[in-house]
């Protein structure tokens, strides 16, 4: 995607479609630092332009549309998610209030896999997030069975999690247990 | 180990704490024995101020639960503050800590 001033693609005597022309030809795929140099090469060259010419090239990473963590199931990975997290949510330009919720309730989920889903020989959590048209999507995974939350006020987690995020669904199966958390970006507090 | 860090200050009838930091099922243990060790029996009111609280999520709030019903048996008022937009307050308020603690500042609608 290339934003651009008029001056980049006018040429005095000449009709703007020329201009145009000549800009499409030069858009390539690759890397936005030699697409940029690319179409100025192409379109200004050594002529001296009669108008200040502004180039911005935009390019989707799809790097940035998805997270993929695979961590010990303690205590300690819970910081190594949230900092991972705050990164990706960050690139992907969600604001305060999703990103909170969306630590808490991932993080909520990911104590689950540290304190329930294994025993004392321990294993991994996954956890997954995907931006999809608008809405984060993450999965939390374990290889283990979760054993019912034990102790006063241990349910909490659970319900924190189905309140920070727009729909929250756990799948288990023998083979280990799947929390899928959707919530869509930019909610206003009133919608 | 999560980082978070605990300030006491106050005196004889009021203590103030304040925590700072992330709070999480790594370091709440460490962050309540902090806190119990400086309430002493004296003390008519504690303050938790959660203000610079970056993360909080359930095991904190099981300890505050657990906290608040401590105190209730010696008599002692605890006042939970996280103003509202902060991370620790938007915890709270989704897990109905107002039910066992005075929450500050209390909600726009009179509620809490």
């Amino acid at each position: 995607l290339a934003f651009y001033t008029d001056g980049l693609v006018e040429r005095r005597g000449e009709n703007i479609d020329e201009g145009l022309r000549r800009l499409q030809l030069a858009m390539s795929d690759g890397n936005v630092e030699d697409v940029c140099a690319r179409i100025m090469a192409h379109l200004v060259g050594d002529t001296t332009s009669f108008d200040d010419v502004a180039l911005v090239v935009v390019k989707r990473s799809l790097r940035e549309a998805s997270l993929d963590l695979e961590l010990p199931a303690i205590a300690r990975s819970l910081k190594a998610v949230r900092a991972a997290m705050r990164v990706w949510l960050g690139d992907i330009g969600a604001s305060q209030d999703d990103s909170n919720d969306l630590l808490l309730a991932v993080g909520e989920a990911c104590m689950n896999v540290v304190e329930h889903a294994y025993g004392p020989a321990g294993g991994v959590m996954r956890v997954q997030l995907r931006l999809e048209r608008g809405e984060v999507v993450a999965q939390v995974r374990d290889a283990g069975q979760w054993r019912p939350p034990r102790g006063v006020g241990r349910g909490r987690g659970l319900m924190l999690i189905e309140r920070a995020s727009d729909t929250a669904d756990i799948a288990r199966t023998p083979s280990g247990t799947t929390v899928t958390i959707r919530r869509h970006l930019n909610r206003g507090p009133g919608e | 180990m999560s980082d978070a860090m605990v300030r006491a200050s106050g005196t004889g009838d009021s203590v103030w704490l304040a925590v700072s930091g992330e709070v999480d099922v790594s370091n709440v243990n460490a962050i309540e024995a902090e806190i119990t060790a400086a309430v002493t029996n004296l003390a008519s009111e504690v303050v938790i101020d959660l203000t610079d609280v970056a993360y909080m999520d359930s095991s904190g709030v099981r300890m505050l639960f657990g906290l608040a019903q401590g105190l209730r048996t010696t008599r002692t008022d605890l006042v939970v503050r996280a103003p509202h937009g902060t991370v620790a307050r938007r915890v709270l308020d989704l897990s109905g800590l107002s039910t066992v603690a005075r929450l500050e500042p209390p909600d726009p609608d009179g509620g809490a």
